[in-house]
């Protein structure tokens, strides 16, 4: 992740679902609680990306993300331990 | 109607469960089972309801509406969910109902009709109940006007089945279903599959070694925690009926923005943001330090259980510490986030397990590990385009907290609800919680670097006085008493057993002393001793030393030299009237001081000839010299000598005139000892009215039976006891057959008056009489009373210090710093006309106690009292102890009386003294009763102990209880008259011993006596899967706890037919009690009046 730069990455797929919730612009270093991404909207971003139902989510690992670039990389893993990318 | 807990006949379950269609079965979470037990436990069935609306297009037709839910049901197997608990508690599924079934009725109306109609539906809806075995846990109706402007879906569901959450689920389905797009289909099997994918998840999480350890650390942390209780106080309610009442506080455009401004800024979540907020709320009203509230927190697990109603809730404590002087912005970065943070992380452990490990007090049928809840509802927004147009909840008229805030985000800003039970927070007391909360979210918002303390204000005003009041004809003691010895030269002012004196004899007398005092040197302000040894020196040297505008300091010569010696340097008192010997003093008798006063010279002459000598002038205004000095009788370090002067003095005996009704036919009975501050009372007033002060000799002070006697002969009016010595005397005048018509008044303080049935009785008997329990320091004069008539029955046992007197302001100041809202704990500071100057020569202790009184004119000064006291929803001032000793039993404050009166109610008990020892976990109560009936009848004290421990049990809530109940002969008291706890306590293990000494060889084993009990043991053993149980330990000791208590009173049900309250059984959780439960009921069935068995509803 480049500190220095913020670059705009709503166009990716993370990025796209995260755009639905979101009425301001992010980069990967925005906090999730400065964007307005609250812990509602967050499930929803988690829902709306992981495509296998039975899948479950840690919560714990959820309350610990801060920024917008995390829930990019935690997303990522979880889907890929989960066997499937979308 | 109760919930069967039996599975029906013909849904028995297939031993292969499916996990979709026929044959659906699955686990139930540890949440669900918790709720069926607090189900059982709370006499109110619809307590758990889940009250909805949606605001609907009213051009939806009602058989659309019918069809589009029907298809909702189908696609939402909770709603058609039943709970069954045999053989082991599982969920089954029923088919969807066809439309036509749906328990949706359709209500249309007359515009005009809706807000009443509305109302109906709500309530009707709140009081809903279900059966468990017979789903959907649902109901609905489709409220409409025939004009078609305004419709609604109203809803309910058990929360068993459905959260705050699935609000959402729901309404996207039935947005879906409107709009003709939902496919049941195809989504009813993959809804199934995924709810028991997800209650699957729900129990392979429930146990994990790491839920076990954050449970266990969660657990700890409750226990070190102090309980979070509203509106303390003695008496208060630990059943209630949970009603419930809601206020709401709409933050408006204005306060959200600037609260959304603020938590971004702080970069808090909202949650985090409104805990801060609410913990200090919480830690104001409670008056505690650190606070505890619940929250609900989304458990949900699979990612498919997002589409789902359901109950995937976990209710979770947080605990906060409060320290009043960091900034907001501190409070909530460093206390409040972090808290919210840890919670979340620990979201997979369930209530029940908390429970489990935090081993609190179950003796309640309230929630046992939080009063207070905060929940954010951030499930009623609803996306535009659909049928459904806005969506909220309603509060059902129950409370399962005592309080409980509810914080929902909508079109107009942040919403705050907050629901109370009105039996533990009255009115006026929820409205001040109500008051903080607006001015604590107000200020967070605009400034959050202001202190915690800094978040509120005062929280009411300084509570008026009772206007009693007879203005003095003069401005001084003795001026007053002159004119009144002028008026009435032939009455008779003293009486004791040596004679009787008029006033003209006592100012003679009183005239020739001070001439006296003063030739030997006093002066205006100089400290006089007095010794006297009858009623009358007494009371001649006090108003020569009140003449001379000089103190009198009562010395009692049975205290030890050194403390005397102690004294009089302190006091710098070099002479003393009276008899004995006073190291550091000259004692000289009445007689020698009045003796050399030279034939016809009087002190009124003296004055005149010399004027700056001092003496008051009659109408001289309250002298700063005059007054008294008296000790007050620290039990630890050195005693404070109190410099009271004529001002205060004056205020409280124009008071007490009043208040206590006296006149010329007042005779009042001396009985306090001259240095409790007392005495001032029983004499000064008497004399300024006219009336006659009757010495108690040659009666003893601790023989009651005499005192009234002497009450009886002596034609007394008015009588003032310590209230330790009140029993003694009610119980005295009852054997005596003495009905006191001649008395108006008795009078009590020293500490907490506790009444019960018997005084009640007496004074209901006596009606004549009216009972004022006085409060005041020594470092003031009397400053609040409450009166109490046998007339108005229906006393409170704790009985209040009431309404502060005439010119005094009595500040209750919280730990804010700021005047208490009402029913809020906080100390006691006296204002007005009734502090004294001070100590007498320790400046320092002085500053310390006395402070300026911003709430006064300038210059006012209040004295702090360290009392802790709270006043009620009426302004009616409760004592609830010092500051440095307060009991507190696992957190939780305890009112040594309230346990006192309650022993007292058993007929055996003639005295009861609770007392607390131990340190910290290990701290404990005791209970010393004596008993009436021949003393050393052991086996009969020993029956009266058992029935002592569960009258206190039944009538206590469980931390109160005392561990033990140990009968001793006589009751200690101290110098005072106040009872010596300390030396009982010094008792206690040797009673114990005692008592222990011989052991019951089968009790010690715990070996049954009957096969009922053997049965029970048996069956608990089972299912704890020990075999050390016995009859009279504590299951919950053993391994019980909330959920095998359901399995265990299932069975219980089954074997015996007898169906036990889950609280019955918390309340004496042994195998000999629940037994003894068991025999209860069957009995009460085998009579015909008790419920069928085997869980049939009623």
């Amino acid at each position: 992740m480049n500190q220095a730069v913020h670059h705009v990455t709503s166009t990716d797929a993370v990025g796209s679902i995260i755009a639905r919730f979101v009425r301001v612009p992010f980069t990967d270093n925005s906090g999730l609680a400065e964007i307005g991404l609250d812990s509602m909207s967050l499930v929803r971003v988690v829902v709306a990306f992981l495509p296998d139902t039975g899948q479950e989510i840690d919560a714990a690992a959820l309350a610990e993300l801060r920024t917008v670039g995390e829930l990019r990389g935690w997303l990522l893993s979880v889907a890929a331990a989960g066997g499937e990318t979308p | 109607m109760t919930a069967p807990l039996t599975t029906p006949v013909g849904t028995r379950p297939d031993p292969a469960p499916a996990d979709a269609g026929p044959g659906w079965r699955a686990p139930l979470t540890e949440t669900q089972l918790g709720l069926l037990m607090v189900h059982r436990t709370v006499a109110v069935p619809h307590l758990y309801n889940v009250v909805a609306e949606a605001t609907l297009d009213p051009g939806c037709p009602h058989e659309r509406l019918r069809a589009a839910l029907a298809e909702v049901l189908a696609v939402q197997p909770a709603l058609r969910m039943g709970l069954l608990t045999t053989p082991q508690p599982h969920a089954v599924l029923v088919d969807p109902p066809t439309p036509d079934a749906l328990p949706l009725s359709d209500e249309p109306m007359a515009p005009g009709d809706w807000e009443r109609a509305h109302r109906a539906a709500v309530d009707r809806l709140s009081r809903a109940t279900f059966d468990f075995a017979a789903p959907p846990l649902l109901r609905a109706i489709h409220l409409r006007t025939t004009t078609g402007d305004r419709a609604a879906l109203l809803l309910v569901a058990h929360h068993t089945v459905f959260d705050g959450y699935s609000l959402r689920p729901l309404v996207d389905d039935l947005n879906a279903a409107l709009a003709g797009t939902l496919d049941a289909g195809s989504l009813r099997p993959k809804r199934e599959r995924a709810l028991r994918g997800e209650l699957l998840a729900q129990q392979a999480a429930a146990g994990t070694p790491e839920v076990e350890a954050a449970a266990v650390a969660m657990g700890e942390r409750l226990r070190s925690a102090p309980a979070t209780v509203l509106h303390p106080g003695p008496g208060r309610p630990t059943e209630t009926a949970f009603t419930g009442r809601r206020a709401e506080l709409p933050l408006g455009a204005e306060l959200s923005a600037a609260v959304d401004r603020a938590r971004v800024e702080l970069g808090a979540t909202p949650f985090a943001f409104f805990s801060a907020v609410y913990s200090a709320v919480l830690a104001r009203h409670s008056g505690n330090t650190t606070v505890t509230f619940g929250s609900p927190l989304l458990s949900r697990r699979t990612v498919g259980s997002f589409d789902l109603c359901g109950f995937f809730v976990h209710t979770l404590p947080l605990v906060f510490d409060v320290d009043w002087r960091v900034s907001f912005a501190e409070h909530l970065a460093g206390v409040a986030a972090p808290e919210v943070q840890s919670v979340k992380r620990r979201v997979a452990v369930s209530f029940n397990r908390v429970v489990r490990h935090a081993e609190p007090d179950r003796s309640s049928n309230r929630n046992p590990l939080f009063a207070a809840m905060l929940a954010m509802q951030d499930s009623t927004e609803v996306r535009p385009g659909g049928a459904v147009w806005a969506l909220r909840e309603h509060g059902t008229g129950t409370a399962k907290f005592d309080l409980w805030l509810g914080v929902t985000p909508t079109a107009a800003g942040w919403l705050l609800e907050l629901e109370y039970d009105p039996e533990l927070l009255p009115e006026p007391v929820a409205d001040g919680v109500l008051r903080s909360l607006r001015e604590a979210v107000g200020a967070a918002a605009k400034d959050p670097s202001t202190p915690l303390a800094g978040l509120f204000s005062d929280g009411s005003g300084v509570p008026e006085d009772d206007g009693r009041h007879r203005p003095p004809p003069v401005p001084g003691l003795d001026g007053w008493f002159r004119h009144t010895a002028r008026r009435l030269p032939d009455a008779v002012a003293v009486e004791d057993p040596a004679g009787r004196l008029t006033y003209r004899e006592v100012d003679a007398a009183v005239d020739a002393m001070a001439a006296g005092l003063r030739r030997r040197g006093v002066v205006p302000g100089q400290v006089v001793g007095l010794t006297t040894a009858t009623l009358t020196d007494t009371v001649v040297a006090m108003f020569a030393a009140l003449r001379l505008n000089a103190r009198y300091l009562p010395l009692d010569l049975g205290l030890p030299e050194e403390r005397l010696a102690y004294m009089t340097r302190q006091a710098e008192c070099r002479l003393v009237v009276g008899e004995g010997a006073v190291p550091g003093a000259t004692v000289l008798s009445p007689a020698e001081v009045a003796g050399d006063a030279g034939d016809a010279e009087t002190v009124e002459a003296a004055g005149v000839a010399d004027g700056t000598n001092g003496v008051a002038e009659e109408g001289a205004a309250g002298q700063p010299g005059a007054g008294y000095v008296m000790f007050t009788s620290g039990s630890t370090g050195r005693p404070k000598g109190v410099v009271m002067s004529e001002g205060p003095l004056l205020n409280l005996s124009a008071w007490q005139l009043d208040a206590l009704a006296m006149d010329e036919g007042t005779r009042f009975l001396q009985y306090a000892p001259l240095g409790f501050d007392v005495s001032f009372q029983e004499i000064v007033p008497t004399l300024l009215v006219g009336g006659t002060v009757v010495s108690r000799e040659p009666a003893d002070r601790r023989d009651l039976p005499a005192v009234v006697r002497r009450i009886v002969d002596g034609d007394l009016t008015h009588v003032y006891l310590p209230v330790a010595a009140l029993r003694p005397f009610v119980q005295a005048a009852r054997s005596a057959g003495a009905g006191l018509e001649r008395v108006t008044t008795v009078c009590v303080s020293g500490e907490q008056l506790v009444v019960d049935r018997e005084i009640e009785d007496f004074f209901a008997e006596r009606p004549h009489l009216t009972l004022i329990n006085l409060y005041g320091p020594t470092e003031t004069h009397a400053v609040t009373t409450q009166r109490l008539t046998g007339a108005a029955r229906g006393w409170p046992s704790h009985v209040p210090i009431g309404v502060p007197v005439h010119g005094v302001t009595a500040q209750v100041i919280d730990r804010t710093g700021h005047l208490a809202p009402p029913g809020v704990a906080g100390e006691l500071l006296l204002g007005g006309a009734c502090p004294a100057d001070g100590y007498v020569n320790d400046r320092e202790r002085t500053d310390e106690r006395f402070v300026p009184d911003p709430y006064g004119p300038p210059g006012a000064r209040r004295y702090r009292t360290g009392d802790q006291v709270l006043g009620d929803a009426d302004g009616t001032l409760i004592f609830l102890g010092r500051d440095d000793d307060q009991v507190k039993i696992r957190g939780y404050r305890v009112e040594l009386g309230e346990i006192e009166a309650a022993a007292l109610a058993h007929p055996r008990v003639r005295e009861a003294v609770a007392a607390a020892r131990g340190e910290g976990a290990e701290r404990h109560l005791l209970l010393f009763v004596r008993l009436a009936g021949p003393a050393g009848a052991a086996g009969s004290a020993d029956g009266v102990r058992r029935e002592l421990a569960a009258l206190l049990a039944e009538r206590l809530p469980g931390y109160m209880v005392p561990g033990r109940v140990l009968p001793v002969d006589v009751v200690p008291t101290t110098g005072n008259g106040k009872v010596d706890r300390p030396a009982l306590l010094a008792t206690a293990d040797a009673l114990i011993a005692r008592l222990e000494a011989p052991p019951d060889p089968d009790v010690a084993a715990g070996r049954p006596d009957d096969p009922l009990q053997a049965q029970l043991l048996e069956l608990w053993a089972e299912l704890l899967e020990r075999r050390d149980l016995t009859l009279d330990r504590s299951l919950l000791e053993c391994g019980a706890h909330s959920l095998n208590v359901l399995s265990a009173l299932t069975r219980i049900e089954q074997r015996f037919g007898a169906r036990i309250a889950v609280l019955d059984f918390f309340r004496a959780p042994t195998i000999r009690e629940l037994a003894r439960l068991v025999e209860a009921e069957v009995g009460a069935a085998a009579a015909g009046a008790g419920p069928a068995p085997n869980g049939a509803t009623t």
